[in-house]
């Protein structure tokens, strides 16, 4: 099982999303940005960290990059695809998820452990977890409000396209409490938090974030992939 | 144009130079004269004034810090120790962490955010150039009484300029301390210090020796900020009128702000990256930080050849 790990220019938490591959008992494969190659992985983590330094928007850029222009048409070809963070900004960006990233409320960069609810157990990024499952993972963020606008939303709820949520509220302003969501056919998840920091309790709040990592390896074995 | 070369310099001794401006002494200024037996040429004068700095040579903290040397029970452990760019120091099964604290007073005295931001900047490059990944920084502060109006000017502008930098850059601030006491009112101390990690084998130094060695000078783009930081906002004095010492005073404070360099942590991530595969590349013999007195002198070379393809963008 190959799961590629994208670095942009300015990724930071590639080294951790490899490591969470690892750990799940699958071989991370460096994916660089300049590269129009995903080396026939069978599913991409898209980093967090601030690709382009965020220059004009945060995923603006990288969107464009040449791995990108290999990715949007495998993604739309039912490719698993998991963003985090800027990662989660760059899917939007690249419009593979709806709606967008803004500043968060209160304009302060957040720092925090949160408490999320897993509300769709149903990609293959979440199907090792239970509906309704509390997880404990880190979040850090300056622009991590999700925003779209009521039609969107209302129809990410109607169609069980919201994966994750703030159990407490969003400390970011997120809309309707929104941590991650799906696109359509459930390849694409976009996250706000950082599961690939939480897969150990020695370095981590929790090790529930493995949770992430485990389902798409044992999506793919079970696809015979 | 007219170059001051060795030759006009050694022929006309009256020439009256700006030493002061370059924030050399009148004393240091007699002492070049001496050394060289003539004038500085235009260029020496520069050089001096930078490595003269306060910043670059530590002219008045050198006596209290030769009371730090080791011990032989301590410089067992020591892989590189003072004149180098950090200290390295063994921490057994063939690792070692390198680390280093350092202050940046003055430039963020004048400009809290940018002055801050880049003495994070700064600390991080010094612990790359030991041939460590940095991994985490902390920060250890003093202002004067919180409620003081000048406090408030400085504070905030510090700890953004600290965490924005620090975070851009992946790296964690894992501690730090913070103490108010009059005696720091108009001359608070910004001290950012930096830990890198590393093998035995990743030691770099900066002295190459051998023939045909390219010299490369790489990083962020040159520009007319940050011009004369050492020479002339580290080593001026706090309460001197170089640095408008009231509060409200915009004058002196506002004019040394250009002297201020603006930090891109961004470059400084790509930085990071590229030194370490640099290393991993084993293509170099030595490596120096040069943000502060950035030009080729910092190699001190005794016979070197440079070409610039393109000049630093003014």
């Amino acid at each position: 099982m190959r799961i590629g790990v994208v670095t942009f220019p300015g990724s930071l938490d590639d080294t951790d999303a490899a490591r969470a591959v690892r750990y799940a008992g699958a071989e991370p494969v460096g994916l660089w940005h300049a590269d129009r190659d995903l080396r026939g992985v069978d599913a991409v983590v898209l980093p967090g960290g601030f690709s382009y330094g965020d220059y004009l928007r945060c995923g603006a850029i990288a969107r464009f990059s040449p791995v990108m222009g290999e990715l949007i048409p495998a993604a739309q070809a039912g490719l698993p695809v998991l963003g985090i963070c800027n990662g989660f900004q760059i899917l939007c960006e690249a419009h593979l998820l709806p709606g967008a990233l803004t500043r968060n409320a209160g304009l302060r960069f957040i720092h925090a452990d949160v408490r999320l609810t897993v509300t769709n157990a149903t990609t293959p990024w979440t199907a090792g977890f239970a509906d309704g499952q509390r997880l404990t993972v880190p979040i850090k963020n300056g622009e991590g409000a999700f925003v779209a606008d009521e039609a969107t939303l209302d129809e990410l709820e109607r169609t069980g396209r919201v994966v994750v949520r703030y159990s407490d509220g969003a400390p970011n302003g997120s809309s309707r409490d929104i941590a991650g969501i799906r696109n359509e056919a459930g390849n694409v998840v976009g996250l706000m938090p950082h599961p690939e920091h939480a897969i150990d309790a020695l370095t981590g709040p929790s090790a529930d974030g493995l949770g992430f990592f485990t389902s798409i390896v044992g999506a793919l074995t079970g696809a015979g992939a | 144009m007219n170059m001051d070369t060795v030759e006009v310099a050694a022929q006309t001794p009256e020439v009256q130079q700006p030493y002061k401006e370059l924030g050399l002494t009148e004393d240091e200024y007699q002492k070049i004269r001496d050394i060289l037996g003539r004038r500085p040429t235009a260029a020496e004068l520069a050089l001096y004034s930078v490595m003269w700095s306060e910043h670059c040579s530590y002219k008045s903290s050198k006596v209290h810090l030769r009371n730090l040397a080791p011990n032989e029970d301590q410089a067992r452990y020591l892989l590189a120790g003072i004149g180098a760019n950090a200290g390295v120091i063994d921490i057994g099964q063939g690792y070692a962490v390198t680390f280093k604290i350092e202050s940046h007073n003055h430039p963020s005295f004048v400009e809290p955010h940018q002055g801050a931001a880049t003495g994070i900047g700064g600390i991080v490059r010094d612990i790359l150039a030991m041939g460590a990944r940095p991994i985490a920084v902390m920060d250890a502060l003093r202002f004067g009484p919180a409620d003081a109006h000048d406090t408030a000017r400085v504070l905030p502008g510090v700890v953004s300029g600290i965490s924005f930098y620090g975070n851009c850059l992946g790296l964690p601030n894992i501690g730090g301390e913070l103490a108010f006491d009059p005696s720091y009112v108009g001359n608070p101390l910004v001290n950012a210090l930096c830990v890198g990690l590393m093998r035995h084998d990743d030691l770099k130094s900066a002295v190459a020796t051998g023939t045909g060695n390219k010299v490369v000078l790489f990083g962020s783009r040159t520009g007319p900020d940050g011009v004369g930081g050492a020479s002339v906002l580290a080593s001026a004095t706090f309460g001197g009128a170089e640095l408008g010492s009231t509060a409200g005073e915009g004058g002196g404070r506002a004019s040394k702000r250009p002297s201020v360099q603006v930090g891109d942590p961004f470059m400084e991530k790509l930085l990071v990256e590229c030194c370490l595969e640099l290393y991993a590349a084993d293509i170099i013999e030595g490596i120096q930080p040069a943000a502060t007195a950035a030009c080729p002198w910092t190699w001190t070379p005794s016979r070197c050849a440079t070409r610039t393809s393109r000049p630093p963008r003014s």
